[in-house]
């Protein structure tokens, strides 16, 4: 979203009424255009007291009493900052080259202006900022209103978009973070405390402790559970390594159970065949964001001897299966806010959930180099604390994460409603021209539909919180290629299946999950984030779907 | 009410310029059917609608189409009315026309206004 940073002049064109009345009309629209989700917008802190003091003496010199004067200006700054976010002017940004500006004030908006991530316009009528050497706008509030609406169509798109995320969150992120600054409790501090109680609050379980990482969550939870070498862990091969990697670091076995094609899950059907006397735990992965079977993986794991459950739900977080929240939904669930994720930091963090009090317990101690009082190291642990800066992060971003989840969701709808439609009426078209225009469409499937395979919208007793939107093509490398040239960025999750690793090949043959060997070969993700636009996904739709040669099929099935 | 709309090329034009509340808004059209070239699948435009229920607003380029420039304008004029009114309602009988001033001629407001305030 385009950032908007007002100067005093036009805001005073408004509360002087010194325009006409379009023109007041226009001002008043870009004034509450946040509020309509078009743009963010901002007065530069050093523009507050010149409002105050121009306004001031306006009125008192039109003869109002000067008490009277005073609070009328406090009530339109009020009014202004409901709508306009005040932007900081930093201490260490006054610095020698600022002050050798002609004006001040101008040289303070220009730098304060610029901290902003997205594309940013200063509002002003006289367009007499110095704004040499950055990629700021000057736009008087017509053009404003205008360029509001043109769309960056060709710009280049972003795979994930967290420079939109840091600008709507900018206030709530520097007063998070120079809260840390000024109580100065680096490490667990009081965002840890408070980060710990809201997401606890908000899964459900009774414990949520927060790690260093997603890894570390996972793998203080396998310390917790006491598992170690000769101890096997039932997992998916079709995962981030660190899901695996965690088991082999304890000393134990990950045992590869393959994948549900439909949704890149491991397949709840196929894990008891593999249970054996040394499975000590079963790690189901819930990729994509989307939760596995629980239920019947819970009822697998009661079977035999009530095995722990851990979800790796680092992709998950926000997610919803039978009512429940992910995380919430086993024995212990463990997140990631890796900055990518949907409730990201903006370095390295993670969290354990649970609700069994003696293994929150351990979780604790574990996270301290397993110290249950001071210096007393009662277990081996390590030291996977999150820290209380990342916290205030994640905490300020925790503020539009349900928001953020419905636009995922959203925008998940809007890829599977363009892409059907878009490869239905491209499949008519070729089947058509393949049989001439009087021939009547048969509903045999030709190139395009085969050549894109949608994953099936979750089921209905589950919610995907879409930290990536994924689908199946084939001629993966030459789809990707066309996508890159028409500027849309795509990703693999994943390009090779664990037990094709090199550092883990030898623990399961490729053969042996087959379904997770040819996903490997054909999945790839969409740009996802919750600010893409309809327009942008049309246009990533519209490079998908026309790759015509080279996701033809080659063979035909009639034939 | 019933408005008369041209479909064109995917999407509906109003005969009648309209300002709606509510953006985007779920309408139901009817179709003669004498113009239906092959049935629909229906799964798929349930999809679509809802993902442009869901999807909140329709983003301006795509809906420019649907309305023209001008009426785009005026519309995002009208959305300031509010805002207007509430900044009247605090300035009372403060509230009057003024001549334009030029961003010059404020700062020299400014420069009296400290000076007044330190003098
Ligand atoms: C499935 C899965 N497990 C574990 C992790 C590890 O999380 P982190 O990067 O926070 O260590 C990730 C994230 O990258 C992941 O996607």
């Amino acid at each position: 979203m385009k950032n908007l940073v007002f100067d005093v002049n036009v805001v005073l064109d408004l509360w002087l009424e010194r325009q006409p009345e379009d023109r007041l009309l226009d001002i008043a629209a870009l004034v509450s255009s946040r509020q309509r989700g078009d743009a963010f917008t901002w007065i530069a802190s050093p523009s507050l007291h010149v409002l105050q003091s121009v306004a001031n003496r306006q009125f008192k010199r039109e003869g109002m009493e000067p008490t009277q004067a005073k609070k009328t200006v406090k009530q339109l700054l009020l009014n202004l900052l409901d709508n306009l976010q005040p932007l900081s002017a930093f201490g260490f940004d006054q610095d020698r080259t600022l002050l050798l500006h002609d004006d001040l004030e101008d040289a303070q908006i220009v730098k304060a202006a610029s901290a902003l991530q997205g594309e940013t316009a200063i509002l002003t009528n006289d367009k007499g900022y110095d704004t040499a050497g950055t990629s700021l706008l000057q736009l008087s509030p017509s053009e404003a209103v205008v360029w509001l609406r043109e769309q960056a169509a060709e710009a280049p798109m972003a795979f994930i978009d967290l420079k939109t995320q840091q600008d709507a969150l900018r206030p709530q992120l520097e007063q998070g973070i120079h809260r840390v600054l000024h109580h100065g409790q680096y490490i667990l501090g009081p965002e840890v405390t408070e980060l710990e109680q809201r997401l606890a609050a908000y899964t459900g379980a009774q414990h949520c402790i927060t790690a260093a990482s997603g890894t570390d969550a996972l793998l203080i939870s396998l310390m917790a559970l006491g598992i170690g070498p000769g101890d096997e862990v039932i997992t998916t091969p079709f995962t981030f390594v660190a899901t695996v990697e965690v088991i082999v670091l304890v000393g134990a076995t990950p045992v590869f159970v393959d994948i549900e094609p439909g949704t890149c899950n491991i397949n709840a059907a196929l894990i008891e065949a593999k249970i054996s006397d040394n499975t000590k735990a079963i790690m189901p992965v819930s990729l994509y964001g989307q939760p596995a079977d629980m239920d019947e993986i819970n009822a697998i794991a009661a079977r035999h001897g009530n095995l722990p459950v851990i979800e790796d739900a680092a992709q998950s977080f926000g997610a919803e299966y039978k009512g429940h929240k992910s995380c919430n939904l086993s024995t212990i669930g463990c997140t990631s806010f890796f900055p990518s994720k949907p409730l990201g930091g903006y370095g390295d963090g993670g969290a354990i959930f649970t609700s069994d009090d003696a293994l929150a317990q351990a979780c604790r101690e574990i996270r301290v180099h397993g110290q249950s009082a001071r210096y007393i190291h009662g277990r081996i642990g390590i030291g996977g604390r999150m820290d209380s800066l990342q916290c205030a992060v994640v905490l300020a971003n925790l503020e539009r994460f349900e928001q953020d989840i419905a636009q995922r969701q959203a925008v998940a709808r809007r890829y599977h409603a363009l892409i059907e439609r878009k490869t239905e009426a491209k499949t008519r078209v070729e089947t058509q021209e393949e049989r001439g225009p009087d021939q009547v469409f048969s509903g045999r499937k030709a190139a395009t539909a085969e050549a894109i395979t949608l994953l099936p919208w979750p089921a209905p007793d589950r919610t995907s919180v879409f930290a990536q939107y994924s689908l199946r093509v084939q001629h993966r490398d030459a789809v990707q290629a066309k996508l890159k040239a028409a500027g849309v960025p795509t990703a693999v999750h994943y390009p090779m299946p664990m037990n094709q690793q090199p550092a883990y090949a030898h623990l399961c043959c490729p053969e042996c999950t087959p379904v997770a060997a040819a996903t490997a070969e054909q999945i790839m993700s969409l740009p996802m984030h919750p600010h893409l636009t309809e327009v942008e996904q049309r246009r990533i739709v519209d490079a998908l779907v026309d790759t015509e040669g080279t996701t033809r099929l080659e063979t035909d099935e009639e034939s | 009410m019933q408005v008369e709309a041209i479909y064109r090329q995917g999407r509906l034009e109003f005969l009648t310029p309209l300002r709606l509340k509510q953006d985007p808004l779920r309408v139901v059209v009817e179709v003669p059917d004498e113009a239906l070239d092959e049935a629909l699948d229906e799964a798929l435009d349930e999809a679509l609608d809802e993902a442009l229920d869901k999807g909140g607003r329709i983003d301006t380029a795509s809906a420019s189409s649907m309305t023209s420039d001008a009426e785009d304008a005026e519309a995002f004029r009208q959305a300031g009315a509010p805002t207007l009114s509430a900044i009247r309602q605090l300035l009372g009988p403060l509230s009057r026309a003024r001549p334009v001033a030029s961003p010059a001629e404020d700062k020299a407001a400014l420069t009296e206004a400290l000076a007044d305030k330190y003098s």
